[in-house]
């Protein structure tokens, strides 16, 4: 069986769609750039403004972990977005070999669509990682990865394969909704909240097929969230 | 000498009250959620209707009164004044529009104009919030909100599809008969778009 969470080296929509529209139309890279460069400015400043000792180290502390709070949700979500998209082409993939059993058409839609809105916003990650001076990420989630692995060699129907799908869109959902409130730059606030809305959205249709009621929650919660 | 660079988490009293307006221009879009489905629910065709679309209309109204009555709590923890009437910009479409549907069609047409402007208020604001439990709380109402919305557009497919597409309209209900376009219509687009967005303003307490 395909192995669900190799990286999509072959995605067509991962190769150079857009960070340079992602930069224009939101901006996103720019709030990342400067953390970036901000990591390396060694001239700190205390909220008292002033210069020195303690506090700078203080400053470069705060400013340091900042920069690291929005890089390291940005590769943590791209590594998301790798297992969800790859994890899709391999239920695309064990569907057309005839694996599941007869595929209604709206499921192998939700897939081929799921699969796509994930790639999209694997690209949007890794642009505002590179445009940061860090590395694009290619490779799953690595605490997620065996755990989907063994759900996935599990699956043998479309029951299966949608409650697979449900586990890994409310993790991503949920960990979004997580990261919003600890983001620093508002261009990543935009971009992690655009995306929780896909996800939940997701879940909502999974949970529709699935026999469940689609909107069961009044608040939704972050217990699933990735760490 | 330079400013601090990532000095901006700080409360000044201008982020405090850029945040109240936020929080009441969303109770704003709440209460103006539970009016329309209150007069939904007021409709015969949606009171004796379809099962799921009435069980829809009522859970909803139920998740938005607390939704309101969550923003409301949050203006008051940050000395704001609770907005206890609906958004302004829009109660008037809702007075406009409640004498003339005709079917369900048009009322989940309406819930979901009413709701895309509601989703799309979630993550343009979200940004200009300061406070981190407000962005908490948008957070999570926004991913109930979203799936409204998800929920409307599947629901309204379906009822444009007609008989066939209605008896659809169930739970559970029967996957393979789904149209293709089920597994695709309730979000059309990777990033929901934010053109729509109440500005912070917008619902505030005048």
């Amino acid at each position: 069986m395909t192995d669900p969470t190799s990286s999509d080296s072959g995605n067509p929509l991962s190769r150079g769609t857009s960070r340079r529209s992602f930069f224009v139309t939101t901006g996103a890279g720019i709030g990342f750039l400067a953390l970036a460069s901000c990591s390396n400015d060694t001239k700190t400043t205390s909220s008292s403004g002033t210069t020195a000792g303690s506090t700078a180290a203080s400053a470069t502390t705060t400013a340091s972990t900042q920069k690291n709070v929005d890089v390291e949700t940005a590769q943590l979500a791209a590594g998301l977005e790798v297992l969800a998209a790859g994890t899709s082409r391999a239920a695309l993939d064990v569907a057309t070999a005839g694996k599941l059993g007869a595929v209604p058409p709206a499921v192998e839609e939700y897939v081929t669509t799921a699969m796509a809105h994930h790639r999209a916003a694997l690209d949007k990650w890794n642009g505002v990682l590179t445009g940061a001076g860090e590395t694009a990420v290619t490779e799953p989630d690595a605490t997620l990865k065996p755990i989907v692995d063994d759900a996935f060699s599990k699956v043998t129907d479309v029951n299966g394969a949608a409650a697979l799908a449900l586990m890994l869109e409310e993790i991503a959902a949920a960990t979004y909704q997580k990261a919003v409130p600890t983001l620093t730059s508002k261009d990543a606030v935009t971009l992690a909240g655009s995306i929780q809305v896909d996800d939940a959205q997701h879940v909502a249709v999974l949970l529709f097929v699935s026999g469940q009621y689609p909107v069961p929650e009044v608040f939704a919660k972050t217990d699933k969230a990735a760490a | 000498m330079s400013p601090p660079l990532f000095q901006t988490r700080a409360h000044s009293n201008g982020s405090t009250a850029n945040d109240v307006q936020i929080l009441q221009t969303a109770t704003s879009l709440e209460l103006l959620a539970v009016a329309a489905y209150q007069a939904a629910l007021g409709l015969l065709f949606i009171a004796d209707g379809n099962a799921v679309v009435r069980h829809f209309a009522e859970t909803t109204m139920s998740q938005h009164n607390g939704h309101a009555d969550a923003f409301a709590a949050q203006t008051k923890s940050l000395g704001g004044e609770e907005q206890a009437r609906p958004n302004p910009e829009y109660v008037a479409v809702v007075e406009e529009t409640k004498p003339k549907p005709t079917g369900p069609a048009e009322v989940v047409n309406l819930a979901s104009t009413l709701k895309t402007v509601a989703t799309e208020n979630y993550p343009a604001n979200l940004a200009l919030l300061e406070d981190r439990d407000s962005k908490g709380l948008f957070a999570s109402v926004m991913g109930v909100e979203c799936q409204h919305l998800a929920t409307l557009r599947a629901v309204g497919a379906l009822l444009a599809a007609g008989d066939a597409g209605i008896a659809l309209i169930a739970i559970p209900t029967n996957v393979a008969k789904l149209p293709k376009a089920a597994g695709s219509v309730a979000f059309p687009a990777p990033f929901e778009s934010t053109t729509m967005a109440s500005p912070p303003e917008e619902g505030a307490v005048k």
